[in-house]
C-alpha cells in the first residue's frame, strides 16, 4: 500500500512532484519498526558480543592489529550509508557483510567467530524489525533492515562525533558485564592510532 | 537533536509508516519463518500474543483510566437511526460558522478580549457542543440522557500527532491536516471515529500561537490540491475543531510543550493504545549544527518519554507505538533509549520528502483494514482446512482472535504471522 502511494502514479508520489518539498525523498525513503522490548533482550546483548568477537578479531595478532583495523576502517565507506551528514551505516546490511569475514580472512579463528556472531544477530534483528518498507534503491541490499548506527570510518571521525554517541544506553551497554561496554570498548580498539 | 524549528536544510521528513501498510503486503518474512505453526493462541510466541508484553504478563492500565468503553457507554444507548447517522463527520458550516461564530459571543459566555481571542473561545464552544453530541446517548424515544464524558471512558486508540511546522514545513503541515480530515466519498474512514481519536497538536509559522485539534471527518470533499493552494492557507482553514489553544512561548521549551500535549491528549482522551506522531524535522541523535538552539534532543526525547511513562501511565504500561515522521530517526541509539517505555518505535533512517506518512492512504487503512483483513483470514482458513491443512487453518484463525484484541489497528508484531499466511 504504501509502495503503491508513492509510487510514480500512486496517490502520494502525484502529490509530491506538485510540491516543492524534496520530491525526490521518496525516492530514499525508508521505514522500519522496532520492537523495544526485543531489542533489549534480544538483539543489544548479541551484538554487544558481535563487538567482543570483532575486538578479539583485531587483536588476535599482535603484528597484525593495526592492519586489520585499517582493513575495517576501508571497508566501511562501502556499507550502505543514509543519504545523511551523519556518519550512520545500515545495521542489516552491515551484518550481512560480517558474515563474509571468515572468508576473507581463512587463517584466522577469531574471524570465524565473528561470522557467527554476525549470523546471529542477523537472525535477532529480523525479529527485532518486524516490518520495513524501503524504496527500491535499496533492494540490491539483501538484509537491509533500515535501521541506522553509529559506525565511523577514521580516527578522526571516530573523535568528533564520540563526545554525541559516549553517553548514550547503546554504546555503554554491558549486558555481558565485561569490564568495559563492548561497544566502547571495540571502537576504542578499533580507531586507536598506530604509533 | 531531532527535532528543529529553525531548520535550514531541507531534510524533512517524510516518513511513512503506517505500519498497517507495511503489515498488509509489504513486510518480508521474519520471525515465524524457522518456527512451525503453532497450534493454538497459546502456543503463539510470546512477542504476538495479545497486549503486546513479549514476557506475557497482561497489560495494566494507571489508576486515572476509566473502566467503561466509549462504545460501551455511548454506542449502545444509541438508537438504531442514530447509529445509522454519520456521528463522526464534523461540519464546521454547522457547528461553527452558522452556529457560534454569528451568534454573541457574551451569550456564549465567551469574556471581552481581543478579537482573535473571542473567536478561539467560540469555536472551543462550538466544539463542546458538538463534543456534547457525541457523548450523549439518545434514548428510544428520542431524548437525550446523560451520557460519560470522553475522558471517563476509553476508546481502542488515541494517535497524538505533534507537529512542530514553525519552520518551512508549515504548508506541509496543513497539507497533511487536510488529507487526514477530508471526506472519504461519503464513508467515515478519515480521522476519529467510534473507536479512536486522533488529535494534533499544531505549531505553525510566525507568533500564531499553538492550537489543539481534534480530528474529524469534514464534509469538504477531497481534492489533490497544489502546493500553492496550502502556502496560501492558514491552521484556521482546516475543518476539524479547535479544542484548546495555547499562546506562542507557552511553557519555556519544545520538550515541556511536549510533554504537556501528551499528557492532556493520554488522560483526556484515554485509550487502550496510545500512538505518539513527532511531526518535523528530524536529525538523528547527533546534530552538529551548535547554532540550532531550538531543539529537541535524542536525549531529551527519551527523557520526555519516560517522564510520560512514570508520570502520566504510572510505569504500568509503555506507549505502544511511537512514531517519528522526521527524517534520520530510525536508529539503534534512539530506539534503544526509548525502548523501556515504548513498544514500538518507528520511523526513517533515511532523508523524506517534506510531506512525510502518506495519510491520505494511512487513515485510510487504519478504517478499513480491519474487517477487509478478517474476512480474508477466515477466507484462508477455509481453504486451508479444505486443503487439509488444519495447522494454517487453525493459525488464521488464531491471528484473527489476536487482532480482534488489537481493532481497529494491528498490531505490527502480527506481520510475520500475516506475511506468512497470506
Amino acid at each position: 500500500m504504501v509502495s503503491a502511494s508513492l509510487s510514480d502514479t500512486g496517490y502520494q508520489g502525484r502529490v509530491d512532484k506538485d510540491s516543492d518539498g524534496y520530491p525526490e525523498g521518496k525516492d530514499f525513503f525508508t521505514f522500519a519498526s522496532v520492537d523495544g522490548k526485543a531489542l533489549r533482550l534480544r538483539l543489544i546483548p548479541q551484538l554487544e558480543q558481535l563487538a567482543t568477537a570483532l575486538k578479539a578479531f583485531l587483536l588476535e595478532d599482535k603484528n597484525k592489529r593495526f592492519e586489520r583495523a585499517l582493513d575495517l576502517q576501508f571497508a566501511v565507506p562501502s556499507l550502505q550509508m543514509f543519504r545523511t551528514d551523519l556518519r550512520t551505516r545500515e545495521l542489516g546490511s552491515t551484518l550481512g557483510k560480517l558474515k563474509l569475514l571468515g572468508k576473507s580472512y581463512p587463517d584466522s579463528t577469531q574471524a570465524s567467530i565473528v561470522a557467527r556472531a554476525a549470523h546471529e544477530a542477523e537472525k535477532s534483528l529480523q525479529e527485532v524489525v518486524p516490518s520495513v518498507y524501503f524504496s527500491k534503491r535499496y533492494e540490491k541490499y539483501p538484509r537491509f533492515r533500515a535501521v541506522g548506527f553509529w559506525l565511523p570510518e577514521s580516527p578522526e571521525e571516530y573523535k568528533e562525533d564520540l563526545p554525541a554517541f559516549s553517553d548514550t544506553l547503546f554504546f555503554n551497554s554491558n549486558s555481558l558485564k565485561a569490564k568495559k561496554a563492548a561497544w566502547t570498548d571495540l571502537y576504542e580498539v578499533l580507531f586507536e592510532e598506530e604509533p | 537533536m531531532l527535532y528543529t524549528a529553525v531548520q535550514k536544510k531541507k531534510t524533512k521528513n517524510f516518513t511513512a509508516l503506517s505500519f498497517i501498510v507495511q503489515i498488509l503486503l509489504l513486510v518480508p518474512l521474519t520471525g515465524l519463518q524457522a518456527r512451525d505453526w503453532p497450534k493454538t493462541l497459546k502456543d503463539f510466541p510470546k512477542s504476538l500474543q495479545t497486549k503486546w508484553d513479549s514476557d506475557g504478563t497482561k497489560t495494566q492500565q494507571p489508576s486515572w483510566f476509566p473502566k467503561i468503553s466509549c462504545e460501551a457507554a455511548w454506542f449502545s444507548k444509541q438508537p438504531a437511526e442514530v447509529r445509522s447517522q454519520k456521528l463522526y463527520q464534523f461540519d464546521f458550516e454547522k457547528y461553527a460558522r452558522e452556529k457560534y461564530l454569528k451568534k454573541d459571543p457574551k451569550a456564549l459566555g465567551c469574556k471581552k478580549g481581543t478579537e482573535e481571542q473571542t473567536r478561539l473561545c467560540v469555536l472551543k464552544k462550538a466544539y463542546a457542543d458538538f463534543n456534547q453530541s457525541l457523548e450523549t446517548g439518545t434514548s428510544n424515544d428520542g431524548q437525550k440522557i446523560p451520557s460519560r464524558a470522553r475522558k471517563d471512558c476509553y476508546k481502542k486508540w488515541t494517535i497524538l500527532v505533534a507537529m512542530d511546522a514553525d519552520n518551512d514545513l508549515h504548508p506541509y503541515s496543513l497539507w497533511d491536516i487536510y488529507e487526514m480530515e477530508t471526506d472519504y466519498s461519503g464513508s467515515e474512514r478519515a480521522g476519529s471515529t467510534l473507536r479512536k481519536d486522533v488529535l494534533i497538536q499544531h505549531d505553525g509559522e510566525g507568533n500564531t500561537g499553538i492550537q489543539r485539534l481534534h480530528i474529524f471527518q469534514s464534509p469538504q470533499e477531497y481534492k489533490i490540491q497544489s502546493m500553492d493552494y496550502f502556502k496560501a492557507q492558514t491552521i484556521w482553514d482546516r475543518q476539524s475543531p479547535l479544542v484548546d489553544f495555547k499562546e506562542e512561548g507557552y511553557l519555556d521549551s519544545k520538550k515541556a510543550r511536549f510533554i504537556d500535549y501528551i499528557s492532556w491528549g493520554m488522560k483526556n482522551y484515554p485509550a487502550e493504545h496510545y500512538m505518539i506522531i513527532l511531526w518535523g524535522h528530524g536529525k538523528g541523535w547527533l546534530v552538529r549544527d551548535k547554532a540550532q538552539v531550538s531543539h529537541l534532543s535524542g536525549s531529551e526525547l527519551a527523557n520526555s518519554l519516560r517522564r510520560i511513562h512514570e508520570e502520566v501511565l504510572e510505569s504500568k504500561r509503555p506507549i505502544d507505538n511511537f512514531i517519528a515522521d522526521a527524517c534520520f530517526m530510525q536508529g539503534i541509539e534512539l530506539a534503544t533509549e526509548l525502548s523501556a517505555y515504548t513498544r514500538f518505535t518507528s520511523g526513517s533512517a533515511q532523508v523524506q520528502s517534506f510531506l512525510g506518512l502518506p495519510y491520505r492512504t494511512f487513515f485510510y487503512e487504519l478504517n478499513s483494514s480491519f474487517h477487509r483483513l478478517g474476512q480474508r483470514l477466515k477466507r484462508q482458513a477455509q481453504q486451508f482446512e479444505k486443503k487439509g491443512r488444519p495447522d494454517k487453518a487453525k493459525a488464521a484463525l488464531a491471528t484473527w482472535e489476536i487482532l480482534k484484541t488489537t481493532n481497529p489497528l494491528p498490531s505490527p508484531a502480527l506481520s510475520p504471522i500475516w506475511s506468512r499466511l497470506l
